[in-house]
């Protein structure tokens, strides 16, 4: 391809590139968007049409006014930020500069201008697509600063020929673009390295966000019956839960639940909490919170959490946690025991849990009693007015029931097995929602369940309260994590058991829940979200902590690799010792000088200037053994340029013979050495040796 | 040596800024892009690196350097790399005169090609003296950083007076060419005799026209001849002589000494420091304006050993501006 189409091409695609990146950020409207790209495609033409246009440059010059009228106008009203503000005058300047492409400097300034979109996009974004953008970016760039470069060079040291030079000169071909090609590849390795090298210091803050997304999510702070619907189809992921042994631990758990908040007062419509204070969580470390004390005997479960910013200040986990451990500066804890920030992140976040989520044995919690304490009752028996049908149901199912246990899991598995469960829910407007759905329709999703459930053991004297949160989610078997989406929103029921505390139950028919949400996504899709996972956490939320651990598993491997290296040495070397006959030994010592001298030949081939300096050596050596040997070595070198001496020819002949050509000065210089050893019978002092290895180096160098 | 370009510098500091900003936000971003920066750096040293690998330069040296003539010199710039081609090298070498420095540039070199640069260099002074040395350079690949090579071949070199176009009177009589046929058979140009050609005699001297028309081998005997010997005798300039004007009648011994011996006078220089003998090839004159190019103004005049016999004898007093003169 000729030289000034690839440049142009290459510039053109890096434009590109930099509105891409800009378009992960919400700093450019859509049309805003197209309106750049249009006018990035119909520069390509701009030259021709310089020509025609009359006034071209003065038109230029009133757009640019108009446009920085509106620049002050966007900076002070208009746009959503300062960076927004920024970002389009970067992009009005990057169409000015097209529209008036005329030396290798604009180019450059495009370069630049195209730097700053990246650099601005990484500041408001964290999406996995930067990724493509930036590894093209980093192939574009090398493209364009190398082509650029040779051009500039050109055009100032050959300014009258540099244009035929350029284009006569096969400078982009395919082996130039396979080189630079393997470059960018080797330079994005270096990247990577470079990036997981630099200390981090202080904590990984979040980059600035466009604001919080709104509440999209299935999961809510208050349960409203009835108002629940569409957004349980969403498929969009909302976070995703690795486990520190790769997820060995999650088959010990079956029934694995990431808890939200739970609601303790019902108004016969919604659930919601009557207490809204919140105590800050007691921090251990300086990122570690201590949440509950550890329950012996029971497994604990390792975790990651890496949860998008869904509107909400909770933070997800299984239940009982033990401790929790974030760079955020604060954690609190509400009456209900939810862990929730301070503010609602505006981006993803990533936390790591301890949990004990197994609960206490079906016999403790049989033996537990009724001695529930005051506070327990007053918040968790608490109804408003029910209509009868809902109390006689719920003295039918527990009537009878040897403990609150067992009159849970009756009414669990009766509204388990008796109501059905659907998403398609129509308002009975008139009627009580719950009475609705436990004696009319007989038909909720998981909030009608677990409201019910919460209902009926209230209303037979048990303490219970609904749990917001989400399902366990899709095991993702590439990226070894569980894909946690909008529609795995779910509630369910916990139950207090004096000296047990809150155990889970879930009235909601599982097999019906689990297929009308989990669907078997590809395999593409897992490698992709798999990405996506990576991307998060090796890229995005990378810390110093991550650093600590690359840096201990090197050392540790580094020592693996010393110890088994030693114990093979010392292995060997006791069997030589013990058997081993002395023809093998012989055997190996020469197998070992014969791959020795391989070694070196191979070296010497690949380097000549090793091999020099080898030959070099060896003549400084031999210089002071045969006092002539220097001679010969230049004589040597003579011949091979052509200069054989002729046998007729005293030294000194030769030398002057060869007045004129490169080599004279130094023959003459080694003739009159060789002169005063070969007659003079005196041997070369130490500097006249060095002297005579310069001049044969400066020899063999012509 | 490697020193960044105002473009390097420009860089530096946008690595610096990056750097700066996502050490304050902690952003991972921010740090992919400072890597991407760093990386680039290094990328440039590697780059730069290759592109001057295994090249190497093979200088020719002209057979006389005169002080104040533009010398040309000659380069061979070769690609020794097997595979890899060189991108924008840049060869120079500065001027002994001032001014600016012979600069060439090469966009491409294949691997294992051959460039070769002509280029003029002027030594004002007369004397031994070494080259400058060639500088290799190279700000592939992005223009970040310039490497430059240290300076190869500072090949020492003797550079003569200067010779110069003689004006009519500037040569003395006894310079002026003529040749003494002798009477007797020699070896000079003119015909001295014709006989019958004998076995051992050189057959080069057959003269063919007269061995067809006799129908016998007839041989050319050639007359013997005499070149013209002159002695040029140089004299220690007086104390306080102005150097220009000593150099002025070095230039004008120079161009003497040339301009005799292409006339095909036997030349022999005479000075304080001693004699060159009779000689009236190129050689001899190298000998000559080396004996020339070497000489240094003593303090005081000494006095010049005898010249060889026969012959005559020009002198040339340094610094004193009478020019040649024909002496005893």
């Amino acid at each position: 391809m000729a030289f000034p189409l690839f440049l142009k091409l290459s510039v053109y695609l890096l434009v590109l590139d930099g509105l891409a990146a800009l378009a992960l950020t919400d700093t450019v409207s859509p049309i805003g968007l197209a309106g750049a790209v249009a006018a990035v495609g119909l520069s390509w033409e701009a030259e021709r049409l310089r020509g025609r246009v009359r006034d071209y440059r003065r038109l230029w010059d009133v757009l640019t006014v108009i446009f920085l009228a509106y620049a002050v106008l966007d900076l002070a009203v208009l746009a959503e930020s300062f960076v927004a503000a920024i970002v389009h005058l970067l992009l009005f300047l990057e169409v000015y500069k097209l529209w008036n492409l005329e030396t290798g400097r604009d180019l450059l300034d495009l370069l630049v201008l195209t730097f700053l979109q990246l650099l601005a996009a990484s500041t408001m974004t964290v999406s996995f697509a930067f990724l493509p953008i930036f590894c093209l970016y980093m192939l574009l760039a090398m493209w364009t600063l190398i082509l650029l470069h040779l051009r500039q060079e050109t055009e100032a040291a050959l300014p009258d020929r540099s244009q035929a030079i350029l284009a006569e000169t096969r400078l982009v071909t395919a082996r130039f673009l396979a080189t630079t090609g393997g470059t960018a590849a080797v330079s994005l390795l270096l990247t990577v390295l470079i990036f997981l090298a630099i200390p981090r210091i202080g904590r990984s803050y979040l980059p600035f966000q466009n604001p919080a997304a709104p509440l999209t999510t299935g999961f809510s702070e208050r349960v409203e019956l009835g108002a629940y619907g569409s957004l349980q189809q969403d498929a969009t992921i909302v976070m995703r839960v690795s486990f520190a042994d790769s997820g060995a631990s999650r088959g010990r758990v079956p029934a694995l639940s990431w808890r939200g908040v739970a609601f303790d007062h019902f108004d016969g419509r919604a659930w919601s909490q009557s207490d809204p204070g919140r105590t800050p969580v007691r921090r251990l470390r300086s990122d570690a919170f201590l949440v509950e004390a550890f329950r012996p005997g029971k497994p604990m479960l390792a975790y990651e959490v890496f949860l998008e910013p869904i509107g909400t200040e909770v933070l997800f986990a299984a239940p009982r946690v033990l401790t929790l451990q974030t760079a955020l500066p604060a954690v609190t804890m509400d009456a209900a025991g939810g862990l929730l920030l301070l503010a609602p992140p505006g981006s993803r976040i990533r936390y790591g849990v301890v949990s004990q989520p197994e609960p206490p044995p079906p016999a403790q919690l049989r033996g537990a009693g009724q001695g529930y304490p005051p506070a327990i009752r007053a918040r968790y028996l608490q109804l408003p007015d029910l209509p009868p049908a809902v109390h006689e149901m719920a003295w039918a199912l527990t009537r009878g029931a040897p403990s609150p246990y067992d009159a849970a899991r009756r009414v669990e598995e009766h509204l388990a097995a008796t109501l059905r469960y659907s998403l398609d829910l129509a308002p009975a407007p008139g009627r009580d929602p719950l009475e609705e759905f436990l004696a009319g329709r007989q038909a909720g999703n998981c909030e009608y369940f677990a409201a019910g459930m919460a209902v009926l053991l209230r209303a037979a004297g048990i303490p219970a309260r609904v749990v917001n949160g989400f399902q366990r989610g899709e095991w993702n078997e590439v990226g070894q994590y569980f894909a946690v989406r909008q529609r795995d929103a779910h509630s369910w029921v916990e139950v207090y058991f004096p000296g047990a505390g809150w155990v889970g139950f879930d009235p909601t028919p599982r097999a019906a829940f689990e297929s009308s949400r989990f669907g078997a996504s590809g395999r593409v899709q897992q490698y992709f979200d798999a990405l996506r996972m990576r991307w998060n956490r090796y890229v995005v939320d990378y810390n110093v902590g991550d650093q600590a651990g690359v840096a201990m598993r090197l050392r540790q491997q580094s020592l693996t690799v010393r110890r088994s290296l030693q114990f093979g040495w010392e292995a060997g070397w006791a069997r030589l010792r013990a058997g081993a006959s002395r023809g093998r030994h012989l055997l190996a010592a020469a197998a070992a000088l014969a791959a020795l001298g391989l070694a070196g030949y191979w070296l010497a081939r690949r380097r000549p200037a090793i091999a020099e300096g080898a030959r070099l050596w060896l003549l400084w050596a031999t210089a002071q053994l045969p006092p002539v040997a220097f001679y010969e070595r230049m004589l040597r070198l003579l011949a091979r340029r052509g200069h054989a001496r002729p046998p007729s020819l005293t030294a000194r002949e030769f030398a002057d013979g060869l007045a004129g050509q490169p080599v004279y000065e130094p023959v003459r210089e080694l003739t009159a050495l060789y002169e005063r050893v070969r007659f003079g019978g005196e041997p070369l002092a130490p500097g006249e040796v060095h002297r005579a290895a310069e001049l044969l180096r400066q020899l063999a160098a012509r | 040596v490697i020193r960044p370009t105002r473009e390097g510098l420009w860089f530096l500091v946008a690595t610096f800024a990056v750097g700066l900003a996502a050490t304050n936000t902690g952003n991972n971003l921010l740090y992919l892009i400072l890597a991407m920066l760093l990386a680039l750096l290094i990328i440039s040293g590697l780059l730069s690196e290759q592109t001057m690998r295994r090249v190497s330069l093979r200088r020719e040296l002209p057979r006389r350097v005169f002080a104040g003539v533009p010398a040309t010199l000659a380069v061979t710039l070769q690609n020794g790399k097997a595979r890899a081609a060189s991108y924008g090298l840049h060869l120079s070498e500065a001027e002994p005169a001032g001014g600016p420095p012979a600069r060439h540039f090469l966009l491409r070199l294949p691997a294992q090609a051959r460039e070769r640069w002509e280029y003029r260099l002027t030594f004002p002074r007369r004397g031994p003296q070494a080259l400058p040395g060639l500088v290799l350079w190279t700000r592939v690949p992005f223009g970040l950083f310039e490497k430059i090579g240290r300076p190869v071949h500072r090949d020492p070199v003797l550079v003569y007076p200067r010779v110069r176009a003689l004006r009519p009177g500037e040569v003395p009589m006894v310079l002026q060419p003529g040749w003494r046929e002798r009477d007797r058979r020699g070896h000079g140009a003119s015909l001295y005799n014709l006989r019958p050609y004998r076995a051992g005699d050189d057959p080069r001297l057959i003269h063919w026209r007269t061995s067809a028309r006799m129908g016998d081998l007839m041989l050319k005997e050639l007359a013997e001849e005499d070149r013209p010997r002159v002695c040029l005798l140089l004299h220690d300039p007086a104390p306080g002589s102005a150097a220009e004007r000593v150099e002025a009648d070095l230039s004008l011994a120079a161009s003497l000494a040339a301009w005799a011996i292409r006339s095909g006078v036997a030349l022999e220089l005479v000075t304080a420091e001693g004699r060159t003998g009779q000689g009236d090839d190129e050689a001899h004159l190298d000998r000559i304006l080396t004996r020339l190019a070497v000489y240094a103004v003593p303090p005081a005049p000494r006095g010049l050993p005898a010249p060889t016999a026969g012959g005559r004898a020009v002198r040339i007093t340094l610094g004193a501006g009478r020019g040649a003169e024909a002496a005893g």
